[in-house]
């Protein structure tokens, strides 16, 4: 079961529950906004049928780039660890130890790791530990992919990212081979990647005449990166909206707000996060709140 | 466009350009495409040349839907030689799908 696109309980042979998970704030303060990295709470098992119980609850904990380091259980008085692991920067496991190491499949970046091929699933790619690659390249950009996303754009922009600038980058690498600095949320470029890439941009753009192949080339690049950018930009502001949403609604009483909703621009007029939204981080009253359907 | 609205966008703007790592000034700008289309449609010539030519390199990007509308405007109304060659080659693009 998901809390798209996050797992939040396993899969449930004869209607009943194995295994679930309790999610907070990840690393970007938000529930969902860097694809619950470093988001997990807890795992319980042992479901008390009838009850809707669980009998045993393990704690998560993580480090700061989000990698699941161990898991303690819940006696009060003597708690003890359950699971522990050490990874290498890229992800890879070198030691584990614990009765529960094994049956938690979630572990680097918070996400799960198939049991049996050991490749991390982040939710649009698998990743491999051992060849610190990603198995397919990235789908942004990718015309089957863009089209199921919904392109605003009226005509198609070919390549992604101008790899030729980038000395060594590739679409299959994995957080620009930097695990330590970086995270990546969902298998995705990240925000802060295609920022970088957009500066690299305008720096090649100075030295290209206007008019020339190669400008236009790069201006094609940044558009279709800004148009990346600000689709991010959005799914982080629905993402904090929401949030926001519940922690007020959450002090002050569900249904004491009217219901507005944000616009979501990139599915085009559906309203996918809802409830409360204004601006509340920026103090002036410039907000556009739509009741629209 | 009332002043407070036209303030707090020419601020969002000045910000992001100076810094496209602000990443509240663009999620300010990306929920707000109308009131930035009203901004370049009446009160752009606030910007520098620098900022202008700066944003026209974003605007088809970051605001998709008032992108036509915005580049219609301002070769309209832009005066500075360089912004107005970035605008035309902007728009031969958009006609074309890519390129001259």
């Amino acid at each position: 079961m998901k809390d798209t696109p996050l797992v939040i309980s396993d899969p449930f042979p004869g209607n009943t529950p194995t295994v679930t998970y309790t999610r907070g704030l990840d690393l970007s303060a938000t529930l969902q906004g860097a694809g619950g990295i470093g988001g997990l709470l807890a795992r319980s098992h042992g479901y008390v049928s009838g009850t809707g119980a669980w009998s045993s609850h393990n704690f998560y904990q993580a480090d700061a780039g989000g990698n699941i380091t161990a898991m303690a259980d819940n006696h009060a008085t003597s708690a003890s660890l359950v699971a522990n692991y050490r990874y290498d920067p890229f992800g890879r496991i070198f030691y584990q130890s614990g009765t529960l190491a094994s049956a938690n499949v979630y572990r680097f970046s918070s996400k799960e790791q198939m049991p049996n091929s050991g490749l991390y699933y982040y939710g649009f790619r698998f990743y491999d530990p051992l060849t610190q690659r990603w198995l397919n390249r990235d789908p942004l950009g990718e015309p089957g992919f863009e089209t199921m996303r919904g392109v605003e754009h009226g005509f198609w922009r070919p390549v992604l990212v101008p790899t030729e600038l980038f000395e060594g980058a590739n679409i299959y690498a994995f957080v620009r081979n930097n695990p330590i600095s970086y995270y990546d949320a969902g298998g995705l470029e990240s925000i802060e990647e295609i920022q970088e890439c957009l500066k690299m941009l305008d720096e090649h753009m100075r030295n290209a005449p206007m008019h020339s192949p190669e400008w236009y080339e790069a201006q094609r690049q940044k558009s279709l990166l800004y148009g990346q950018l600000r689709k991010q930009l959005l799914k982080r502001a629905v993402c904090r909206t929401a949030c926001r949403a519940g922690a007020v609604g959450a002090s002050a009483g569900v249904g004491a707000f009217t219901g507005f909703y944000i616009q979501d621009e990139v599915n085009k007029g559906f309203y996918t996060a809802g409830l409360l939204f204004w601006d509340w981080w920026y103090g002036n009253n410039q907000y556009e709140i739509g009741i629209n359907f | 466009m009332q002043e407070s609205k036209m303030t707090a966008t020419l601020e969002m703007i000045r910000r992001f350009l100076a810094d496209i790592s602000d990443e509240k000034a663009g999620m300010w700008l990306v929920t707000r495409g109308r009131h930035v289309a009203a901004f370049a449609e009446r009160d752009m010539d606030l910007l520098t040349q620098g900022e202008r030519l700066k944003f026209y390199g974003l605007m088809e990007g970051f605001f998709p839907r008032q992108f036509k509308r915005m580049l219609a405007v301002r070769l309209e109304k832009e005066k500075d030689p360089q912004c107005i060659e970035l605008l035309r080659a902007i728009a031969a693009m958009e006609r074309t799908g890519g390129g001259e």
